[in-house]
């Protein structure tokens, strides 16, 4: 590569969001499941953290114009505020005779009409904060806006869960986030529970050659040992997951194009290692530039096309390839924007907008009403309909599951949940009986697909042995017997590097045994 | 109707749209569907600015009504000493941590560790030989070295202070060009300061002094992105303002700063005027340039932006007052009433107590830690209060004291992103890299490495991430920069990244040749490992660095002489910039 080559290549990279440049790989194997020694079975993998959900935030960083995302189409009061910078009427995409989106958001029509997503009006919190980066933090940490809290609130249902956490550490890290870093989301009392990567395809190669092993010796207690503490375990961390994120996104597939913008490059890698089974259940990307003080109209509708298409584009890549039924997908934003525009045909600091969840298990349709603009702070900006820890409490008791007390516990309150979600807290009585859900995708494409889940359900704890033979018979991959807990279980067959033709999963759990024939495709 | 005024108004508008043209032009390459509808909005904005300007001043009266009737509502007190229940964010590391030192002068010994510690902290990228420097000349010469003033850096090019064409009448692909162009330029002039930078101490002063390091920390505190501004003439007008008062007032360089070209661009003080207020800058000024959150209230904002008002730069590189374009209503500005201009708002903030102390605490963790001791703040404060906010006083004090000394605080801060690119290439005596020259249509080795490493480690000057600057300390560090940092830092080394020829190389001999003692190979460790470390290496790293450096050798065969003594110099310096331990000063 020469250096214009490389010069151009690293602008692209710019230009696409990504940090590490796309140089050779040499010496690298082409998959990180090698081919087969003889005598020896490829392991099959557990997925298995937080019952294999997974939870993406998308935070609209600057502050989201929330009356031009969820327009109220007939409201005198918003078009009188806003004499440049409406959306009419006619360009809105209606969801309702009160209600529509802005134009660029038309993508995601037809997941709202298909009952997948839900729009959250009026979130904020007491007392709501006008600072980017007081805000931020706020939503961050999950806290009221009359303390200062350092960690995320994500990162302390992880400390929750994980008890064990750092002691043990998991194969992959609980949270990966994409973009330009935030110090809080993933940081827990006891350590940060997940890692920064924007390229996992450079990133194994990079980390790898440049470890100098794990220090355990004893350090200072000054400030100075305490910081070099933190560097060796962001050392250490990065250098266990390196390997499990490379792996993923070497076995991952993305089924659809992605907008190359900011927020569409993140969500294709996520679906790419969400597809490639890596066992981490929180994902946290961004888009940014909503702090629209002038002339928003063009950059918010740039911003809403990235968002719209983006996240539709994520969603029908998750279908195409059977992974939707575990994700969940939710937008956040500081705050949103003042009702009157500014002088400048922008809109300055705000407070209360609406906030987007889509994925399984949504109850799709508008929550809480459109703003009543004639009741304003005393600022001109709208007030409270839910607290944003609402939010945060539904998708913790409705899509993780925690129980209330433990979403008390981490939220620091009580929050009322909101029906966008069911709420089934608590454990689930066990399955009436063993059986195979599905394997999937099958068939499987060995150059269109990600790795094979193998789901199943146990009525009780049993021992259990997961194989997969060829169609002579020839045991090619396993999972050594040890005791498994009643509930859904998921196993991951990556079959890259396999002969194409006919395969047999066999799970045994105790003396019960069934089967699934799988056809791996070229 | 006064027709005089209204025509001087209409003119300034005009001389303000060649700026507005600017934007709308690079709204045009962006925006595309947009470009068009803007643009013809704005021209009829333009005519339709009397009428507006009507509008407004009733707008203004009635707001002045409300303020004064509705009166001021009580200062927020301050907030009860917080408990949190679950414990929460009460194991911050460095905070309740007891301090046992205090700005007491130091009178302790000033050996080369201690010289290497005062500029491993002043200096962005500190030589081995400067350190050595220091520790002979002793620690009372050694500050008053660093708060030398140096004559200003000759300007990057002649475009740093060419006008900004009227372009009125130019095609949007000629528009379009020179906008791509000025793109260029701030790339240039980023690589221009790197130079600056890895020059320090080259001038008259001929050791390195504070005046880039401060240069840094002012555009980390008004922190400008240049992508916003455009103009690389603006950047340029502000970089050298902030060198200009680098070590002087901060009164006097907030008095500049609201009109600050750049500035005035970047934070909307040019759609900032009568009637059409914009908060923005008013805000980022009372909550991250002077007083911090808490102490004002949004009226106050309010107040301020009328205040700033009538200020535009037409030029990008001048600024210029209309009086027709400042709000002349009453403001209540912290419970002051009156006709405010910006200077006065000035001078309320800085009648403000909080203030010393805000600026203070960041001049703490700049210099010393992360999680500063408010009984030593309010100290430090009182010091710059009662030198009328010069800052020099300030850090003088901070630099001669025991508490900077302090041995807790060896290695406290992490490194900065310009520490370990353009930092790197200082402390490895890299020079003529003629780094802004070298950016082209074909850039040069080092131009790419320099540009491309502060980008990947998320420091690229003048793109700080938003006008709050760079979030500094832990979050320098995760899984990508930190492998970014070993990966490209290591590079230099070699002069080779992953088979791209950089074109240039640290002279590892050179470098050991520099050191105490580089024939005695665990001397040539030690003095390498207080060069870059910013605490001594643990027992176990240090004799991992000599096993590097020996190669299954016998260290009294080790003599720098030795045939292959270059590469293991080189072995000894990879290593060293990829252990965690480089990672902080």
């Amino acid at each position: 590569m020469n250096r214009r080559e490389f010069f151009e290549k690293t602008m692209k990279l710019v230009a696409g969001g990504l940090i590490l440049p796309s140089m050779s790989r040499p010496g690298q194997a082409q998959n990180w499941f090698p081919a087969m020694p003889s005598g020896r079975l490829r392991q099959l993998k557990e997925l298995n953290v937080l019952d294999g959900k997974i939870l993406v935030i998308v935070n609209l960083s600057g502050g989201n114009d929330g009356l031009n995302t969820v327009v109220p189409v007939n409201d005198s009061l918003y078009y009188g505020a806003r004499d440049n910078i409406a959306i009419a009427p006619e360009d809105a995409v209606l969801l309702d005779s009160d209600t529509g989106l802005h134009p660029n958001l038309a993508p995601l029509e037809s997941l709202y009409t298909g009952g997948r997503m839900a729009i959250v009006r009026g979130v904020s919190y007491p007392q709501p904060n006008l600072s980017h980066f007081r805000s931020t933090d706020i939503w961050f940490s999950g806290s009221s806006s009359s303390e200062e809290v350092g960690t995320g609130w994500l990162a302390r249902y992880i400390e929750e869960t994980f008890p064990n956490f750092p002691d043990e550490l998991p194969f992959s890290p609980y949270g990966l986030q994409q973009g330009i870093a935030h110090e809080i989301p993933l940081k827990g009392d006891r350590g940060n529970v997940g890692v920064v990567v924007d390229n996992p395809d450079t990133f194994f190669q990079l980390v790898n050659q440049n470890y100098t092993g794990e220090w355990n010796d004893e350090l200072p207690e000054t400030r100075g040992g305490e910081e070099l503490g933190f560097l060796r375990e962001v050392d250490q961390s990065t250098f266990m997951y390196a390997d499990s994120i490379s792996q993923a996104a070497d076995a991952g597939v993305n089924s659809v194009p992605y907008p190359q913008t900011t927020l569409g490059v993140q969500l294709e890698i996520v679906a790419r290692l969400i597809s490639g089974a890596l066992d981490t259940p929180l994902y946290l990307t961004a888009e940014f530039g909503f702090d629209t003080h002038v002339n928003q109209l063009g950059q918010h509708a740039n911003l809403m096309s990235s968002l719209g298409d983006s996240v539709a584009a994520f969603f029908q890549d998750l279908d195409n390839q059977g992974l939707s039924d575990r994700v969940v997908l939710a937008t956040v934003s500081e705050f949103g924007r003042r009702v009157d525009e500014n002088g400048g045909f922008g809109t300055d600091h705000g407070t209360a907008a609406p906030l987007f969840v889509l994925g399984a298990g949504v109850n799709g349709g508008l929550y809480g009403t459109n703003p009543n603009l004639a009741e304003l702070d005393g600022n001109g900006n709208m007030l409270m309909q839910h607290d944003y820890r609402s939010v945060y409490a539904t998708l913790l008791q409705g899509h993780f599951r925690a129980s209330e007390s433990v979403s008390n516990q981490v939220l620091m309150g009580a929050f009322d949940t909101i029906d966008f979600m069911d709420i089934q807290t608590g454990v689930s009585p066990p399955p009436t009986s063993n059986r195979i859900l599905r394997a999937y995708p099958n068939p499987v494409s060995l150059s269109q697909s990600g790795p094979v889940l193998i789901q199943f359900e146990l009525a009780r704890t049993s021992r259990v042995e997961v194989q997969v033979f060829d169609v002579r018979g020839r045991k090619v991959s396993a999972m050594g017997g040890r005791s498994f807990p009643a509930g859904s279980h998921r196993m991951v067959w990556e079959a890259k590097g396999m002969p194409t033709g006919m395969y047999f999963a066999k799970i045994k759990a105790d003396s019960w045994e069934a089967s699934e024939k799988l056809l791996v495709l070229p | 109707m006064n027709m005089t005024r209204n025509r001087r108004r209409m003119l300034a508008f005009s001389r303000c749209m060649l700026v507005a043209v600017f934007f709308l032009a690079l709204a045009g390459s962006v925006l595309a569907d947009y470009s068009e509808s803007n643009a013809s909005q704005a021209m009829i904005r333009a005519a339709e600015l009397d009428a507006l300007a009507k509008m407004a001043s009733e707008r203004l009266r009635s707001m002045d009504s409300k303020l004064v009737m509705g009166g001021r509502v009580a200062r927020i007190p301050e907030l009860e000493a917080w408990t949190d229940p679950l414990g929460h964010s009460q194991m911050e590391a460095g905070r309740g941590r007891e301090v046992t030192s205090d700005w007491t002068p130091y009178v302790g010994p000033f050996d080369l560790a201690e010289a290497a510690h005062l500029l491993k902290r002043t200096v962005i990228g500190p030589q081995f030989s400067e350190m050595l420097g220091a520790e002979t000349v002793g620690l009372g010469t050694s500050v008053q070295n660093l708060l030398l003033t140096e004559l200003a850096p000759a300007p990057p090019a002649d475009w740093a202070t060419e006008a900004i064409p009227d372009v009125s009448d130019w095609t949007q692909e000629m528009i379009d060009s020179l906008v791509q162009e000025y793109g260029q330029r701030n790339e240039m002039l980023r690589l221009w300061w790197a130079e600056v930078i890895i020059e320090e101490g080259g001038g008259i002063s001929a050791s390195p002094t504070l005046r880039e390091s401060m240069t840094h920390f002012w555009h980390d505190h008004f922190a400008t992105g240049a992508r916003d501004v455009l103009f690389p003439q603006s950047m340029y007008v502000q970089n050298q303002l902030l060198r200009e008062h680098a070590l002087g007032n901060f009164k006097e360089l907030v008095g500049e700063i609201y009109k600050d070209p750049a500035m005035l661009l970047w934070l909307n003080g040019q759609e900032n005027y009568v009637g059409h207020i914009n908060e923005n800058f008013a805000r980022e000024l009372l909550e991250l340039f002077t007083l911090g959150l808490d102490q004002y209230e949004q009226g106050d904002i309010v107040a301020a932006a009328r205040s700033f008002t009538g200020w535009f730069t037409l030029d990008g590189m001048t600024s210029v007052y209309y009086p027709e374009y400042h709000d002349g209503g009453i403001k209540i500005f912290l419970n002051h009433a009156g006709n405010w201009e910006g200077d006065d708002i000035v001078d309320f903030i800085f009648e403000e107590d909080e203030t010393a102390r805000f600026i203070c605490r960041k001049l703490y963790r700049w210099f010393i830690d992360e999680y500063p001791d408010e009984v030593l703040i309010e100290d430090l404060a009182a010091t710059m209060r009662a030198n009328n906010y010069e800052v020099a006083p300030v850090l003088e004090r901070m630099l001669l004291s025991e508490h900077f000394f302090d041995s807790t605080y060896r290695g406290s801060i992490i490194c900065d992103g310009v520490d370990k690119s353009i930092g790197l290439l200082r402390s490895l005596y890299m020079e003529d890299l003629n780094l802004m020259d070298g950016w082209g249509d074909e850039p040069a080795g080092p131009s790419i490495w320099t540009w491309y490493s502060m980008f990947s480690f998320g420091h690229l000057l003048l793109d700080p991430p938003n006008v709050a600057g760079w979030p500094g300390y832990r979050s320098w560090i995760n899984a990508t920069t930190l492998t970014s940092r070993k990966a490209l830092d290591a590079s230099v080394i070699d002069g080779n990244y992953y088979g791209y020829d950089l074109e240039m190389q640290a002279d590892a001999i050179a470098i050991a040749l520099e050191t105490t003692d580089p024939n005695d190979p665990y001397q040539l460790v030690d003095d390498l490992a207080l060069s870059f470390f910013g605490m001594p290496p643990t027992e176990a790293v240090r004799q991992r660095m000599l096993d590097e450096l020996l190669q299954g050798s016998e260290p009294w065969e080790w003599s720098i002489y030795n045939a292959g003594a270059e590469a293991q110099v080189r072995l000894l310096l990879k290593l060293i910039f990829r252990l965690p331990d480089f990672q902080a000063r």
